[in-house]
């Protein structure tokens, strides 16, 4: 039988039972459509979140305290209080870190914060005025606090827009007073509105002096992070063994094993990124993929009831000189045809939802793009093959070891 | 040399180790052109003994050759390629492929003889045009009437032109005059040189072929010229 043959032969069959055929592919057009939405929302989700890692900036290093934390019960490894004031002044030596151009030192937490009657909890960051330039960040009313502010502990402090809403409402912020933990500090600056970005919502956020949040706030002598700027990209590798090499020697580490900080760099949180929300979409695909297995059962399911329906049509193939193999190839190209048309169809209907889906997203969440799967659209194709050759070859044995007399005389 | 020679043909069927004779010690000769009729009673044997002429089914003891060549122990695919190249079924019961168009189903054979499909097209029109359905190519085979319907099996049957035309019970499922024109069609394909060998238990479709071999209980128990042939007899 020529290929064409073969071909024409099992689409006309299918042909003849369209709304068979069509219901036997909904299992299959179901789980490739929903592997298509995981694998685009997945991938939506990722590039939301490596956005806001880049938005930080290729030139940042982070430097934390603890060590990586290398899974989940290793959590606890992040609270140390092991980054100091020292460490901060150690890295701005150009001996130590020749590569640094800027170094902020930062704290964070939560705090309430009132103005007459108003109350909100915001949270409060504790940075030094390089924080405007590394989040991109300035003041929309008033200005930013000084590099003075810090160094003579000033309460000084910049709000974010919603908490101006919150507690002044209309009314002009610079210059009024806001209580936190039973003191005053004034209002020097408003942020513009920003929403979130690096993780941060700076619209929810205070900013202040990290010198007085330490002392008056949180009542602790620890940094949270150092934010570390190189003075080029092509640095930052440099920048960070230097760093790390300073900290070692400053916390008397010889075992890089028992480092109690770590230092990350962009490149190493996207990549962090990635691979949680690869393990995460991946989850998810398998989760999908299940219907794809109820589905290839259901058309091997057909399939052998459709091979018992045509018996005496077997029986007369062979009759004519149709062989094991022509009989085993038709059955086959039928279930192929079955699962690659689902496959296909649930590619299409898959990106629509998706595409839709995203948009709704992108209504609630800024900065959400809808995302063409390319590696889906093949791995829906190839999966929908290898699961009409899987599920096929079974009812088209049948099929093709049907011996010809019996076959011929099956009522 | 004969088209079929059978050498002490023998078929033994066996079921959970119970073994039942179907064929025993049956010797037979069909020289080309003959028209000959296998007749007995249902369970004589003359269905399996049409199987093993036909390659749908093997032998289990003598020797069978065709055109000369020793087909007695043929692997299935071998049986297949004589069957799409050598021999033509006409069944009892048409065995139509019912949702496709009458030339779709005497195109058949030729798909599985790789013939293109312009020469399919030209070969089954022929074919169906000797049976007298020239005018019904594309009607469905459901849409047919039971003659009309075996008239189409029989263009399937010849449409490869193979060495032998076997016909099982071809009248058996038709009304008599259907049947009777079914029967001049296999007299015209004889006049026409084609080797016809029949299966039937009954008489009167019998007596349309030159020779009748009689059945029972797996062998053969006569083998006559027939010399009161329905349609006349004639001289090639």
């Amino acid at each position: 039988m020529r290929f064409f043959d073969l071909i024409a032969t099992s689409a006309e069959s299918l042909r003849r039972n369209k709304s068979r055929s069509f219901l036997t592919i909904l299992g299959v057009v179901i789980g490739i459509a929903a592997i298509i939405i995981v694998m685009a929302l997945g991938k939506g989700a990722q590039n939301l979140i490596l956005s806001e890692v880049q938005s930080i900036g290729s030139k940042t290093i982070a430097v934390a305290p603890g060590r990586h934390p290398n899974g989940l019960s290793d959590m606890a490894a992040i609270f140390t209080d092991s980054l100091k004031q020292r460490d901060v002044e150690l890295l701005q030596k150009k001996e130590n870190v020749p590569h640094l151009a800027a170094i902020m030192p930062l704290v964070f937490g939560s705090q309430a914060a009132s103005f007459e009657n108003n109350s909100y909890r915001p949270t409060i960051y504790g940075v030094t005025p390089l924080f405007s330039e590394i989040y991109d960040t300035y003041p929309e009313q008033g200005e930013m606090f000084t590099d003075d502010d810090v160094k003579n502990q000033n309460s000084v402090l910049v709000i974010g827009s919603k908490i101006k809403e919150e507690l002044f409402g209309d009314n002009d912020a610079v210059g009024q007073k806001i209580k936190i933990s039973n003191q005053s500090y004034r209002v020097v600056g408003v942020l513009g509105k920003k929403g979130q970005s690096s993780f941060v919502n700076f619209d929810e956020a205070i900013i202040m002096p990290y010198t007085v949040a330490q002392k008056q706030i949180f009542g602790i002598k620890y940094l949270n992070r150092l934010v570390v700027q190189a003075d080029d990209e092509v640095n930052v590798a440099q920048t960070v063994e230097d760093i790390t090499i300073t900290l070692r020697e400053a916390h008397g580490i010889t075992d890089p094993e028992k480092d109690d900080f770590f230092v990350e760099t962009q490149e190493q949180a996207m990549e962090t990124v990635s691979s949680i929300t690869d393990i995460l979409t991946l989850f998810l695909v398998a989760m999908a993929a299940i219907s794809l297995l109820v589905g290839g059962i259901g058309i091997m399911n057909i399939m052998l009831v459709s091979v018992t329906e045509r018996t005496r049509e077997i029986g007369l193939r062979k009759a004519v000189g149709a062989t094991y193999s022509e009989i085993l190839s038709q059955f086959l190209t039928e279930a192929v045809m079955l699962t690659v048309f689902g496959g296909l169809i649930g590619i299409v209907s898959g990106l629509v939802v998706s595409t839709l889906a995203a948009w709704v997203l992108g209504q609630f969440v800024a900065g959400w793009e809808p995302q063409l799967p390319l590696n889906g659209v093949f791995l829906g194709f190839g999966v929908a093959t290898i699961i009409g050759l899987t599920f096929g070859i079974y009812p088209a044995r049948h099929a093709a070891k049907l011996d010809p007399i019996e076959a011929l005389r099956y009522e | 040399m004969p088209l079929i020679e059978l050498h002490n043909v023998g078929k033994n069927y066996e079921n959970d180790g119970v073994v039942t004779p179907a064929l025993a010690g049956v010797t037979l000769n069909i020289e080309e052109g003959e028209f000959v009729a296998l007749m007995g009673p249902s369970g004589s044997g003359k269905s399996t003994l049409m199987h093993i002429l036909g390659f749908l089914d093997h032998l289990t003891e003598g020797e069978y050759r065709f055109k000369g060549e020793d087909v007695s122990n043929l692997e299935k695919d071998a049986l297949a390629m004589h069957r799409r190249k050598d021999v033509g079924f006409v069944f009892q019961f048409f065995n139509l492929l019912a949702k496709s168009s009458v030339l779709e189903n005497v195109m058949l054979p030729l798909i599985y003889a790789e013939v293109p499909k312009a020469e399919r097209i030209k070969l089954a029109t022929k074919a169906l045009e000797s049976v007298g359905l020239g005018h019904r190519l594309k009607h469905l085979s459901n849409q047919l009437s039971g003659g009309e319907r075996q008239r189409v099996a029989i263009a399937r049957a010849i449409v490869h032109n193979p060495a032998v035309i076997f016909a099982d019970e071809p009248t058996g499922n038709l009304d008599t005059k259907s049947g009777e024109a079914i029967l001049k069609i296999f007299h015209d394909l004889h006049k026409a040189g084609h080797t016809i060998i029949m299966v039937t238990h009954e008489l009167e479709a019998a007596e349309n072929a030159e020779r009748i071999v009689k059945i029972r209980d797996g062998k053969v128990i006569s083998d006559t010229k027939n010399h009161q042939r329905r349609f006349g007899a004639y001289h090639k």
